[in-house]
């Protein structure tokens, strides 16, 4: 469930009129004076958005400005814009340092479309000699125009928004490609790694460095993410993060990262759906770093896996995977099982060795349940073992619920049906989906018998309390009085008011 | 930062073998040498050799580093090593050399389970430890808060490595859960089924009209119980949170939601005869080869509802999906659950032994005669377990005395207020639960607003003094002067004439927290100091030493729990459980008596509870807007800054206000009476009542206010004055729980909702300012 944001305005058309009132007329110190009350209240009520608190400030000193005869010195009005637009600058840079290292604010600016120049004055503004009065004003206009543009129109006309140009990254497989090279060497030679130890940690930091970034970039594409439950703030965090890791497992997808360019190193025979130790031996390092930083990523990676397995099931499922399978090479010589093998080994090493425990509540986290299901939705019912493009899904399947007797049950109880479903439409047909809808239930029914009922007792049951009410009516102080639906109040919304009808 | 980085290099710079720092937490001065319990050595299977030989690019960052600067944070980590690829995966072990090395040096972390102290140490530290996983570092979601300000990183925050490798990690966590419950149940041999009419033949004062399960224990035994209950000592005597239980009949209301440690029942073996009551006659015989009897009871107060109100918190009073796939015994009892292991969501109430140590002296019952003064201060940084010990230092002395006073000083998270004050509680009865599940009318508080006194440091210091003048002169002493202690307690062998004080400070000491935190302690004046967590002993004595007895104790181990729940959501919740809250009805106006909440109103969400309807200028002087920016806004907005607010009542004394001029009064006919740039009352000549939410304004014309409010009406009486701070009403009391996810509130649809706005605005800089203070430069690594 995601949480509603607490706005000061009742609706955005309050916030149109504030807008109007300052920006209508550039002379009208009336309208400004009026603009500055009611952001001032807003800013009582909860805490604005970061460019209203900045337009509050640019408003105020620049009526302090208009309003200057009789101050005795105008070191204040220049500290008054100064303090305006480096709080202006800093808090639209700061959400932008998602990374572990600081970016310099001139790239963070390029990327908003900050001129650059403010740049250059909040630094000359914090460090240097403060900037003369006239520089200080021309800065504080241009900024103000700038919050009109990047703020006050896209907010109030949603729709009206220019759409934000693809984002580009740069290719990352140079990097995974150097990785490689230089942890080949040194998984075969331990005696290279003192002095390869310091390359290693650059290219590992590199890409690091990359996620960070592509995160940063995520930020305009971001619509097309589907949010993750989130906390309220985390939220778009998340979605960044996730389109960030989402490019990186499609990268780490390619062949030559983690399906090694020769087939004999792909799998080791005898031992099946697992990664090739050699292989492992290489990513496992660079795996476990970028999980430190990104927890999702085993979770992003193997449904990024499945979902490339069951692209492969047939050309009717091209939606499923179409993003993955654009970006993996078409070669279909080359993209012979033994490719979807390897993967699907990686995959079930990753359920293994990172997946949370099924009870595990983290919704970000890897669980071996949510892979089973998807793999098991995927595969649809006409899951025939025989068929060579989805055998590999089916083994991973297979393998995945090896050992765990609750989803061998779930996995067995939805038999793969014989004959493929005409597209027919038949009256049977939905009593086969009953009744294998009403098989699954069976078995999920049976554990959270006891939570369920346990819940729902509770929470049915309203708490045997005597209506509080009653004594609370008598003794009221002068002015007081207890509403209730007989007046003619109603339920609504915290805010809204609804008088009471006298009888 | 430093830390941060140090272990950067570390990091890279492979594993290193630096020493970690000893700490052990010793008592100084008076009392007696803590207990060093001895721990048992790990035994940790080591690969040394086969280690180096893998490829090792990185080493969990130097731990030992940051161990100097927040111990006890980091004592949940465990780290684990990667897997010898050459070897088969199964093979790798767990490097445990970090974690060996802790067990050692941080005394009493685990504790050895031993025999019959009179000692409530709860089992299972170690296992619980192993459960507890740290989550990696990440910009969005900082790992550890700062009292301070909420949404800001702290400096220390290091980016941790979560190895890959978890499977050894689920092994530890899964492998031998420690037992929580000992306790074998079986019925009618140690349990058994009180009929309504057997529990009245007990003459319980209160619950006496259910029906019961009564446990019969022996020694050593332990019970850990999961959801509200009541609890009643019938014979024996047990250890429960800390406290020691002895037979009366008095029931405790007990709340043990999975969102806080649980507490565990701990039956002792004591040779002195106890005043046991008399049983149902079938259970005697089999009763007298066992330790104790004690009485569960359904506690229903609706309190579960507030996991429906605020979802964060949702069914932490039923075992998650985890327990409950373990069969459960069925008590008999209604929302109440054994937990017999620990698994990875639960921790439990520890009270580690130094904490045992330093509260023993000061529970020896002193000569009646001696009318000294107590006052204990319980102080300590962040997560340290200060609110813990604070309330176990006064159920212990609840035993001890009848009355003891609670002064609050930590406004982000207080124990009896739901935040935002400075207050003065005098409890009579224990407190079993978190404080979310007892808040309380204070007996004399001061509003000030905000989570945090950053804003308002002299308003602050004013509060509390003036709240320690009320200590001194109004409550020390009034237990002498108190008749209804008199009568009812013939058979009182507590302590009536002398109510202590237990002083909780805030977790902020750093900067100017640690000079509000030493002016605190300068006004307040303690006998003693209790002081959690403390690596650098370096005070400022402004007085003499030698007067105030200081124990250093050692903080608790940081749980599960504070990365599940963090200090805001605490917040949110204890704000939401007084707005939904129902306080009894004072039948005396006994200042003495505390008037703790009974139950809960959560079966309709706020924004469909009835309000009270006020008309301002009958029943209100004066409105104060307090925090910082406030003194900007003008008379006429007035009105759009209040609907929607918290508002804090507040009774001044007569003459405290300044006088208004003619021209004022003439514009609050129209709008609510309020100056623009006005200080708040006094703390000297005010108080406050509690708070309330106003949940409209009638538009200019007319002169009402619609409010919500938990309090009684004796407790409204002398309110004429409303003081908004920064503190806002958390967006899950104006949501509607009955639409579900749809967002419908009060049957308006989610996007015309005024105030609230869903999804992600447009616009650069539409979102709240982010304070990131764990940024490093390039230059650092």
């Amino acid at each position: 469930m995601r949480l509603p944001r607490r706005v000061p305005w009742e609706s955005l058309s309050e916030l149109d009129q504030v807008c109007s009132l300052i920006y209508a007329d550039e002379n009208d110190i009336d309208a400004k004076v009026q603009a500055v009350n009611r952001i001032s209240a807003w800013r009582a009520i909860t805490s604005l958005p970061h460019a209203l608190e900045s337009t509050l400030a640019l408003l105020c000193a620049i009526l302090d400005d208009s309003r200057r005869q009789g101050l005795p010195s105008l070191l204040s009005l220049r500290q008054s814009y100064a303090t305006a637009l480096i709080r202006l600058v800093n808090g639209l840079v700061d959400p932008l340092q998602v990374g572990a290292y600081a970016r310099s604010i001139a790239s963070i600016a390029a990327q908003l479309g900050l001129p650059a120049w403010l740049v250059e004055l909040r630094h000359a503004a914090t460090h240097e000699d403060l900037p003369s009065i006239d520089v200080l004003r021309e800065a504080a206009r241009e900024a103000m125009r700038w919050l009109l543009d990047n703020y006050f129109l896209p907010t109030l006309n949603p729709s009206a928004a220019a759409p934000s140009p693809k984002t580009v990254l740069r290719p990352l497989s140079p990097l995974l490609k150097q990785y490689k090279t230089l942890l080949k060497g040194t998984t075969r030679d331990a005696s290279l790694l003192p002095t390869r130890k310091h390359e290693i940690a650059k290219v590992t930091r590199d890409i690091e460095r990359w996620v960070a970034e592509a995160k940063v970039a995520a930020n305009v594409s971001v619509d097309a993410i589907e949010w993750d439950i989130g906390a309220q703030d985390d939220s778009m965090e998340d979605g960044r993060e996730r389109w960030a890791l989402e490019r990186l497992c499609d990268a780490l997808l390619e062949l030559g990262a983690l399906v090694p360019v020769s087939k004999k190193k792909r799998t080791i025979s005898g031992v099946p759906l697992a990664p090739a130790p050699a292989n492992l031996a290489i990513w496992t390092p660079l795996l476990t770093n970028l999980q430190s930083l990104h927890p999702k990523l085993p979770a992003v990676l193997a449904v990024r896996i499945v979902s490339h397995l069951l692209s492969r099931s047939g050309p009717s499922q091209a939606d499923v995977g179409a993003d993955t399978v654009s970006l993996l090479p078409q070669d279909d010589a080359q993209m012979d099982t033994s490719y979807d093998r390897c993967l699907a080994g990686w995959a079930n090493w990753l359920v293994d060795t990172c997946g949370a425990g099924a009870e595990e509540e983290e919704q970000e986290m890897l669980r071996r349940d949510d892979i089973v299901v998807s793999l098991i939705t995927g595969l649809g019912p006409q899951r025939e073992a025989s068929k060579t493009d989805i055998m590999v899904a089916q083994d991973l399947l297979t393998a995945l619920c090896a050992g765990h007797p609750h989803l061998e049950r779930v996995a067995a109880s939805l038999p793969p049906i014989a004959d493929a479903p005409s597209n027919q439409w038949n009256s049977t047909d939905i009593d086969l989906m009953q009744q294998r809808l009403s098989a699954v239930l069976a078995l999920a029914r049976a554990p959270d018998a006891p939570s369920s009922s346990a819940t729902g007792a509770l929470g049915a049951q309203p708490p045997n309390i005597t209506n509080p009410m009653e004594p609370v009516c008598t003794g009221l102080p002068p002015g007081w009085r207890l509403l209730s639906e007989k007046d003619g109040w109603r339920p609504s919304p915290i805010g809204v008011h609804v008088p009471r009808v006298p009888a | 930062m430093l830390s941060a980085v140090a272990a950067r290099k570390a990091r890279l710079q492979g594993p290193a073998t630096t020493q970690p720092v000893a700490v052990i937490p010793t008592p100084t001065s008076p009392p007696a040498p803590s207990l060093t319990p001895v721990s048992e050595p790990r035994i940790v299977p080591k690969l040394q050799s086969k280690r180096k030989a893998a490829v090792q690019v990185e080493k969990p960052p130097s731990k030992k580093k940051k161990h100097a600067h927040t111990a006890e944070s980091d004592r949940r980590t465990r780290y684990f090593e990667q897997p010898d690829v050459f070897k088969q995966q199964g093979d790798a072990n767990l490097v445990d050399d970090d974690h060996a090395d802790e067990d050692t040096d941080t005394s009493g972390d685990d504790m050895p389970v031993d025999g019959a102290q009179l000692n409530p140490q709860i089992i299972g530290t170690d296992q619980r430890k192993g459960a507890t996983r740290r989550r990696a570092w990440s910009p969005s979601a900082p790992d550890s808060s700062d009292d301070e300000e909420d949404g800001v990183v702290e400096g220390n925050a290091l980016p941790s490595l979560v190895p890959i490798l978890a499977e050894h990690l689920r092994a530890v966590s899964h492998d031998a859960p420690s037992v929580l419950s000992t306790f074998k149940p079986a019925w009618e041999e140690n349990i058994f089924r009180l009929s309504q009419s057997e529990v009245h033949d007990l003459s319980l004062p209160s619950y006496s009209e259910q029906t019961g399960t009564l446990l019969l224990l022996t020694a050593e035994e332990t019970v850990t119980l999961l959801g509200t209950y009541s609890l009643t000592v019938l014979r024996g005597c047990i250890s429960f949170a800390g406290v020691v239980l002895t037979p009366s009949r008095v029931s405790h209301r007990v709340f043990a939601p999975r969102s806080s440690p649980l507490p565990v029942i701990k039956c002792l073996a004591l040779k002195v005869p106890l005043r046991d009551l008399s049983l149902p006659a079938r259970l005697r015989t089999t009763a007298t080869s066992m330790d104790a009897a004690v009485l569960l009871q359904e506690l229903h107060t609706g309190v579960q509802g507030l996991g429906a109100v605020c979802r964060t918190f949702d069914g932490v009073f039923s075992p998650s999906r985890s327990q409950s796939n373990v069969s459960a015994f069925d008590l008999n009892l209604r929302g109440v659950h054994l937990v017999r292991h620990c698994t990875h969501d639960i921790s439990v109430l520890v009270i580690p032994p130094s904490w045992e140590t330093a509260m023993s002296p000061i529970l020896q019952p002193a000569a009646q005669t001696d009318y000294s003064r107590r006052v204990y201060l319980v102080k300590g940084p962040q997560n340290s377990g200060k609110s813990v010990f604070a309330r176990t230092l006064l159920n212990r002395l609840l035993t001890l005395y009848r009355r003891v006073a609670f002064l609050e000083c930590d406004l982000g998270q207080s124990e009896f207020v739901p935040g935002g004050m400075v207050a003065v509680n005098v409890v009579d009865k224990p407190v079993f639960g978190p404080p979310f599940t007892h808040p309380s009318i204070p007996h004399s508080a001061h509003y000030i607003g905000a989570a945090t006194p950053r804003n308002s440091p002299s308003h602050y210091l004013d509060s509390v003094q003036a709240l320690i003048q009320t200590y001194n002169v109004h409550l020390q002493h009034a237990g002498l002067v108190d008749d209804t202690s008199q009568g009812v307690s013939s058979d009182e062998d507590r302590i009536v004439d002398l109510i202590p004080l237990v002083v909780n400070t805030m977790g902020w000491t750093k900067g100017l927290g640690a000079d509000l935190s030493r002016r605190v302690e300068e006004i307040t004046d303690p006998s003693d100091i209790f002081e959690l967590g403390c690596r650098v002993p370096q005070r400022v004595w402004s007085y003499s030493p030698s007067e105030i007895r200081t124990y250093l104790l050692e903080p608790v181990p940081s749980t599960v729990l504070s990365h599940r729940y963090t200090p805001a959501d605490n917040r949110t919740l204890s704000m939401l459980s007084y707005f939904y809250a129902v306080f009894p009805v004072k039948s005396d106006a006994s200042a003495l008596q505390n008037c703790t909440a009974m139950s809960w109103r959560t079966s309709l969400p706020l924004c469909a509870q009835p309000p009270y309807e006020v008309d301002w200028k009958s029943a209100f002087d004066r409105t104060f807007l307090t925090g910082a920016g406030t003194e900007d806004v003008v008379p006429t907005e007035i009105h759009r800054v209040l609907n929607g607010a918290i508002v804090a009542m507040v009774s001044c004394e007569p003459d405290t206000l300044d006088t208004e001029t003619d021209d004022m009064t003439a514009a609050w006919s129209t709008s609510p009476p309020y100056k623009q740039d006005a200080a708040p009352p006094t703390p000297f000549g005010s108080s406050c009542a509690g708070l309330a939410l106003v949940r409209s304004l009638s538009p200019v014309p007319a002169s009402v206010l619609h409010l919500l409010t938990p309090l009684p009406p004796h407790a409204l009486s002398r309110v004429r004055v409303l003081v908004k701070g920064e503190l806002e009403l958390p967006v899950w009391g104006m949501l509607d729980f009955r639409a579900g996810d749809g967002g419908e509130i009060a049957g308006v649809e989610s996007g015309k909702v005024p105030y609230l706005r869903w999804g992600k605005g447009e616009g650069t800089g539409g979102d709240r300012r982010r304070v990131r203070r764990n940024l490093m430069r390039r230059g650092q690594m």
